[in-house]
């Protein structure tokens, strides 16, 4: 009978790259960065993980396929990497992945590291990729991810006979309030609030 | 009795006003002014000879069961392959058997009637039978060009069989002269012509009286017997002298709508017969002729059997939803005639597996899902596992198309981020009349047309357009309709 992980898994440091464009950072330099605050706040030395766990959803962009990318950019010691990749959960999916090896008992240190480098395209907004597979591809739309999410817009507005206009008020909303806390974090890609 | 059982038509929504075009190059040819009047009708940039000769052949099969077809015949001189066969593309559209005959007819601009001829031979023969003939060209001319003025987009279709005919066959005559007044090399995008003189005076002004006269000499009548007299022309005085050595009335000779749609190539003869039979009466003798590379010429009796069809948009249909396309660059960019900025993230390539495309060939051409044998629900793509959560079969499934009932529009977007050569690309969820439910781009509309609820109705369309392989990729599209129409 399954009786959970609580209690038996403990975050011992954390780090954390500033958030941007970082034209001038590949996700090598990004991983490193991240992972030297991470064992500093750790107080671990490199030696001591024993597994990790790889979070990038665009590899094609910037990664590539597979665990490599962690094990040859941080010169980990000769430990299994596991790359994982689930849209915006990736990060959430490396971190699940990490927990079970320790909860398991199978490891007694272990990383999660998630590192996207998306501003290599050429252009704004996410690359676009067949990410729902082949078929999807061939004839679903040529969606971006705000067009998805903006369907739930007129959707809702007919299904609960809320005007498209305070939809969109409510949209916007949503969006001051990240500008707000971006401006409390110094770590933040946009960091002016909206008045 | 052998003949026509069923005719359809397609004219592309919008419409480019003759005086716009002249308004950008009228400087190069200022006498093109005398061919600036009225509008011609323009393809979708998401549309090609392909796509509107199915639409031509699913407004033909309007009421008929699609297991019924023998044959698909598509022409064209412009389709969009040199070899993968388009006549497989329409009858893929139509959702039909894939164990009948299918053939691309092409080369000349009688190629329409020639593909007519070889169906009404076929089924006479007793070697096909309902045997769908369509028929739809979209021609270039340089810009400024005459030819460029004068062409129109469009598509009909016709179904030849030995049942329910509508408009009996009674015989034919054809001819075939190297006379080049047009021509395209093996590579060529544009339409050459010679001197409109010539070809006025020595082309259509010698081979369509040539034609019709050879007809009634075979079949025993005269050009005064025929209630409809229908051959492409564009010349007007070049028409006046045909109808006038014919002895034919010109109230008899059926409009060839240059004003309201161009001339549609290889089309354009079978677009006037259904025209033709739209407005005809049962007994009228109709005369068809083509012309382009040499004539054919076709002699119909209309049956009252026409008075049984099921309603159908035809011509009359098609040009009542006409709607303008105010710019010429727009145009231009449609038909890939100028090199336009779509953005770098338009350069991210789809790669056409044709391995995974003949796997899903049924889903992709004929909109085929399926439908759960267990508790009935309908799920496109087609699905090994049920969705229904309380069911969740495996493989219990038989197929169902979905093009022929439309759908209702469940969510919408606009979006000017997506790569499009139209912007902005609308798209969104649409639920299948009957069940099931799946993303689709909306098309012929701006997204002021759409509202959640609202009808669509689905239209074979070109999806996407890899212009590294020269790949044309097809699927539907939703085109928001009338409510309360069919």
């Amino acid at each position: 009978m399954a009786e959970g992980i609580r209690d038996k898994v403990v975050i011992l440091g954390m780090g954390c790259t500033k958030f941007g464009e970082r034209w001038e950072s590949d996700s090598e330099d990004l991983a490193v960065e991240a992972f030297m605050e991470c064992i500093a706040d750790a107080g671990i030395e490199k030696k001591e993980i024993q597994a990790a766990w790889l979070g990038s959803h665009f590899d094609e962009i910037n990664v590539g396929k597979g665990g490599n990318f962690l094990g040859a950019a941080l010169k980990l010691p000769m430990v299994p990497v596991t790359r994982v990749e689930n849209f915006c959960a990736s990060g959430t999916e490396a971190f699940r992945g990490a927990c079970y090896g320790v909860a398991s008992g199978a490891y007694d240190i272990a990383l999660a590291l998630g590192v996207e480098k998306l501003k290599d395209t050429g252009y704004g907004g996410l690359p676009d990729s067949p990410a729902f597979g082949q078929i999807q591809a061939m004839i679903g739309p040529n969606a971006t991810a705000p067009g998805m999410f903006a369907q739930i817009g007129t959707a809702y507005s007919a299904a609960y006979g809320v005007p498209m206009e305070k939809v969109k008020q409510a949209m916007a909303h949503i969006s001051w309030k990240s500008h707000r806390n971006g401006a409390s974090n110094p770590r933040a890609h946009l960091r002016k609030a909206i008045p | 009795m052998i003949g026509i059982r069923s005719y359809g038509g397609y004219v592309p929504r919008y419409r480019l006003n003759r005086m716009i075009v002249f308004g950008s190059m009228g400087w190069i040819n200022p006498a093109n002014m005398l061919n600036a009047q009225g509008e011609k009708a323009v393809a979708n940039f998401d549309e090609d000879p392909v796509t509107m000769a199915a639409a031509a052949a699913a407004d033909c099969m309007s009421g008929l069961d699609r297991d019924l077809v023998g044959g698909v015949y598509f022409a064209s001189t412009t389709a969009p392959y040199k070899e993968r066969l388009c006549a497989n593309l329409v009858a893929g559209a139509l959702a039909t058997r894939e164990d009948i005959r299918t053939a691309d007819f092409g080369g000349g601009l009688k190629a329409g009637t020639t593909a007519l001829v070889a169906a009404l031979d076929a089924v006479s023969a007793g070697t096909a039978g309902n045997v769908i003939v369509s028929a739809a060209d979209n021609r270039l001319g340089t810009m400024g060009s005459v030819q460029e003025l004068m062409f129109g987009d469009g598509a009909a279709a016709l179904m030849v069989g030995d049942a329910d005919v509508i408009a009996e066959f009674k015989g034919s005559f054809s001819t075939g002269h190297d006379f080049v007044d047009h021509f395209r090399g093996g590579e060529a995008k544009y339409d050459r012509q010679w001197e409109e003189r010539w070809i006025r005076d020595e082309g259509f002004g010698k081979f369509v009286p040539e034609a019709i006269s050879g007809l009634c000499e075979k079949c025993g009548v005269a050009p005064g017997d025929f209630a409809k007299v229908v051959y492409p022309c564009y010349y007007g005085g070049a028409r006046k002298g045909i109808n006038k050595k014919l002895g034919v009335e010109p109230d008899r000779v059926v409009d060839n709508m240059q004003a309201v749609v161009g001339d549609t190539g290889s089309a354009h003869p079978l677009l006037m017969l259904v025209k033709a039979l739209e407005e005809a009466a049962p007994g009228d003798k109709i005369l068809l002729v083509s012309y382009g590379s040499g004539c054919d010429a076709l002699y119909f009796e209309v049956t009252d059997k026409i008075n049984d069809l099921e309603p159908r948009r035809g011509v009359a249909g098609n040009l009542a939803r006409r709607a303008d396309l105010d710019s010429y660059a727009k145009y231009l960019t449609w038909r890939r005639m100028v090199t336009v900025d779509t953005g770098l993230r338009s350069e991210e390539q789809k790669w056409t597996r044709w391995s995974l495309m003949w796997r899903s060939h049924r889903a992709m051409l004929s909109l085929e899902g399926n439908r759960c044998t267990a508790c009935g629900t309908v799920q496109f793509p087609p699905q090994k596992v049920c969705v229904n959560p309380e069911c969740g079969a495996v493989d219990q499934t038989e197929p169902i198309v979905l093009s022929g009932n439309g759908g209702r529009v469940g969510s919408f977007t606009s979006d000017m981020l997506a790569a499009s050569i139209n912007p902005p690309a609308i798209y969104g969820a649409v639920d299948f009349n009957g069940g099931g439910r799946y993303l689709f781009d909306f098309t012929d509309c701006t997204v002021d047309d759409l509202a959640v609820g609202g009808p669509v109705d689905f239209s074979f369309r070109i999806k996407h357009y890899d212009r590294m392989r020269d790949i044309t990729d097809y699927f539907w599209k939703a085109v928001p309709a009338a409510e309360g129409a069919e």
